[in-house]
């Protein structure tokens, strides 16, 4: 029995459903979601030979999820009802204490296996090198500094064996250890930021300052760099992750008194190093360098002496800006990037200081590190 | 296509209903068949043909044997139903089966055949068993043969329970098959039912799930007592609210077209002992196999040790039916130990026991069985197994804590929303009012609206959305 009430309602489910799926479809192409720092699929034109592949169907599926109309309106309200849930972990990171986001990296996430290899690669490159010192930054994971941040009982990975494991491996003197500095650091200063799983320049200068005293050089004061905040709107990575609306954006500071230096970034010459359009953007911590690159040269127009090579992540991004004052040249690897051979770039270049700087978790899954045996 | 997927919600949903309620009556099965065929291809475009096989080789066993139906041809109409049943159990068999097979075959004689390495078609286990249900029907002459191949296939491919059931007998729907009324009133009542589905699926087993995902995958080191039980537990829940959802989703969808399906599922976890489960879950499964298998093999009339082997033969088949796996075998068997102990001893002792240790008793044997349900490897499953009974693990440990908190609220919901409690408190406030009925119509109504949206966002965010039938 149909009555007045009963095609209303059903008149209004069709209809909402219809409007979602024609805004939708009309609703134009987004390429990258700036909110969420990726590239959304996009609908694409169908063939025959895809249809029956069932590729233009899947792609339909993928695309209409991510170009559906006001898709961070949507993203946001799904992170409101997990929070009213009572879920401390959303999207794979956890929501700390005083608004700290910490990526959510369980013992399951790490291969030992890998972890082990990588450990051997830089323990070759330690071998083999004679003239050069070689230092081994592993960076610990925010959650593992501001532990009483974490939600109560959240799991990590267990860096500390790791830590552990890598003095046993590595030889002597190689792996430079700075929980402690940092943990130190955070009780007076924000030493990673609260929505970015990077650290901040406070945490970049207090491994600056722990890789000046193992190489027996004097550190600059934090002072003496003339720091200053370029942005008080940083929504980082791991923003991107939780998205939600309630997050408090990070400051970004940016180092003035740097030398006068000549960058080179796979081959393009730059006057700076530091890229202002990406404080437009979202991903700001791309203002250093501009991101990440397969090589890039630093040559201080000022000082003469020091070849320093960084094998990095990029948590070496903010770390070498301190650095730079004190090299007349700084060549900085990101094996994710970088084509080509790191042998005959350590003959050539014949550096006489080698800094793997690398965060923990980071470097534990990287995939790129054999390329230190190419 | 899934029902959970915006595509399916945005797009081929509303689009469907409205031609379908445009479309002059005599259409209707005409366009129900094209759309279910263009449903099923969306995930399977190839896997079509099989299906369109099955359409028309049990269309003409059900002539035929309709046809051949004079004392005279009792032979033959034996033997087109020996072909008919052959024909499905062999396509069944061939795409399910035949790796599972080989592989055993490999690693007994440590030969090394090679596997077919087909992907399994969506649905079959469900739509084999509903035109076997006809074709045996036909023959006993419980139901008369659909004569318009259009019709015939509508009910075959009719796409509400095509991928997850349930199963749907053609004696239960034949008549609406031929001849029905769709109206705004019997949409309305399919559109909550639907979300009600959608919202257990989206909203409640596939956050639940997830916590099952983290904790399967959890090393061993971080293993505990109080944490494999959580597991267990999050699979139990996520099973049943993603099962019943689908069937809700299925059921309504099935009235917005004019349908009325069979039940699937009655509050399975209220059940206070293993032979209540299997009268209140997968009731369209377990009527199916005790119809065809357990009634034509003599059910429990011809004495103990056939009533017994009886029970085996359909366990095992059951089990067997879940997927081509040995965990699949021993969770079907699992279920016919604890089936006989309780049908020979237990159960009359049961009843005098008290309530909560009855209930105590039957989640126990309820999560155990989930476990070997999910734990598709044998080596998992054992280690699972060991960490739920405290071998080699600890009680307790952060991860567990952690895991524990952070579902808490989760957890108390599914609790509540597996019970029949609310269902008939919010029947009972209704009841009791002037114009309670409209008030049920309008909360009803907002209530689906309100799971629609939380679903909907979900879906969008690309919360996690797995598909759990692809073994059925």
């Amino acid at each position: 029995m149909s009555n007045k009430r009963d095609i209303v309602f059903m008149a209004l489910v069709i209809v909402l459903l219809a409007a979602g799926g024609i805004l939708t479809v009309a609703g134009g192409d987004r390429e990258y979601s700036e909110n969420e720092n990726r590239y959304l699929t996009q609908f694409a034109r169908p063939t025959l030979s895809q249809i029956l592949s069932g590729d233009t169907q899947e792609n339909i599926t993928v695309a209409m999820n991510d170009q559906f109309i006001g898709r961070d309106f949507w993203t946001k309200s799904s992170t409101c009802v997990e929070k009213a849930l009572g879920y401390r972990d959303i999207g794979g990171v956890y929501f700390g204490k005083d608004r700290y986001y910490f990526a959510k990296v369980m013992n399951q996430d790490i291969s030992q296996t890998k972890y082990f290899q990588n450990l051997r690669f830089v323990r070759h490159i330690a071998n083999t090198q004679k003239k050069a010192k070689v230092t081994a930054l592993l960076a610990p994971s925010p959650g593992m500094v501001l532990q009483d941040k974490l939600p109560a009982y959240a799991p990590l990975y267990d860096g500390d064996r790791m830590f552990q494991e890598a003095e046993e491996v590595l030889p002597q003197d190689t792996l430079l250890d700075i929980r402690e500095l940092l943990a130190r650091a955070a009780e007076r200063n924000q030493v990673y930021f609260r929505t970015d799983h990077h650290w901040t320049l406070r945490g970049a200068y207090t491994a600056y300052q722990a890789y000046c005293q193992r190489m027996g050089r004097e550190a600059w004061e934090y002072e003496d760099f003339g720091i200053k905040a370029v942005s008080d709107s940083f929504y980082g990575t791991l923003y991107s992750k939780a998205l939600d609306g309630q997050a408090a954006p990070d400051e970004l500071d940016t180092i003035e008194g740097l030398p006068q230096v000549e960058v080179t970034c796979d081959g393009e010459k730059r006057k700076s190093i530091y890229d202002r359009s990406k404080l437009t953007q979202k991903d700001k911590y791309a203002y250093f360098f501009g991101g990440n690159y397969g090589c890039v040269t630093i040559k201080n127009l000022q000082h003469h002496q020091g070849r320093l090579l960084v094998i990095k992540d990029s948590y070496a991004n903010t770390m070498v800006p301190f650095l730079m004052k004190d090299y007349e040249e700084i060549q900085m690897l990101d094996l994710r990037y970088f084509r080509g051979s790191v042998k005959k770039l350590l003959k050539e270049y014949d550096p006489e200081e080698i800094l793997v700087l690398y965060e923990m978790s980071n470097f534990a899954q990287d995939e790129a590190l054999h390329k230190l045996m190419l | 296509m899934v029902f959970s997927s915006t595509v399916f919600l945005c797009g081929y949903l509303p689009l469907v209903l409205v031609i379908y309620y445009l479309c002059p009556g005599r259409f209707r099965n005409f366009f129900l068949f094209a759309a279910s065929l263009v449903f099923y291809a969306w995930g399977e475009p190839r896997y079509i043909i099989i299906m369109l096989f099955s359409t028309v080789f049990d269309y003409c066993n059900g002539r035929l044997l309709e046809y051949l139906d004079t004392p005279a041809r009792k032979e033959w109409r034996k033997l087109v139903l020996a072909l008919s049943v052959a024909g499905n159990i062999g396509i069944l068999c061939f795409f399910k089966y035949t790796d599972f097979l080989l592989e055993n075959i490999n690693a007994i004689t440590g030969s090394s055949l090679k596997l077919l390495g087909l992907a399994l078609p969506i649905g079959i286990s469900f739509y084999t068993f509903q035109t076997l249900s006809y074709t045996i029907d036909v023959y006993w002459r419980r139901v008369r043969a659909q004569k318009n191949i259009i019709s015939f296939g509508m009910y075959v491919c009719m796409f509400p329970q095509l991928i997850a059931g349930p199963i749907v007998r053609y004696s239960q729907v034949g008549q609406e098959v031929s001849g029905r009324k769709a109206d705004a009133g019997l949409c309305v009542q399919g559109m909550h039912r639907f979300l009600i589905g959608l919202g257990k699926k989206v909203i409640l087993a596939n956050q639940i799930g997830a916590l099952w995902d983290t904790i399967s995958s959890l090393n061993w080191s971080d293993m505990s007592m109080a944490g494999a039980w959580l597991g267990g537990i999050a699979y139990t829940f996520q099973i049943y609210f993603d099962f019943s959802g689908y069937s809700d989703m299925a059921i309504g969808l099935g009235k917005m077209f004019g349908f009325h399906f069979p039940e699937n599922f009655r509050y399975p976890y209220e059940a206070d002992s293993i032979t209540d489960f299997w009268r209140r879950w997968h009731i369209s499964m377990s009527s199916w196999f005790r119809e065809y298998v357990y009634i034509p093999l003599g059910g429990n009339r011809n004495g103990r040790i056939r009533h017994i082997f009886n029970l085996l033969t359909v366990w095992f088949l059951t089990g067997l039916w879940h997927g081509a796996g040995w965990n699949f075998i021993l969770w079907g068997l699992y279920f016919f130990v604890i089936l006989l102990i309780e049908k020979f001893y237990l159960l009359e002792r049961l009843q005098r026991w008290p309530v909560v240790l009855r209930h105590i008793y039957s989640k126990f044997f309820i999560v155990v069985s989930w476990v070997i349900f999910a734990c598709e490897d044998g080596g998992q499953l054992g280690r699972y197994l060991q960490a739920m009974f405290g071998r080699g693990v600890a009680l307790c440990n952060k991860t567990a804590v952690y895991h524990w908190l952070n579902y808490g609220i989760l957890l108390a919901i599914l609790c509540i929303a597996s019970l029949h409690w609310p269902k008939k408190l919010a029947e009972r406030f209704f009841a009791g009012r002037k114009s309670g009925e409209t008030l049920r119509y309008i909360c009803l109504s907002l209530f689906s609206l309100f799971l629609l949206f939380i679903s909907m966002a979900m879906l969008i965010r690309g919360s996690y959305n797995p598909f759990l039938y692809f073994r059925f």
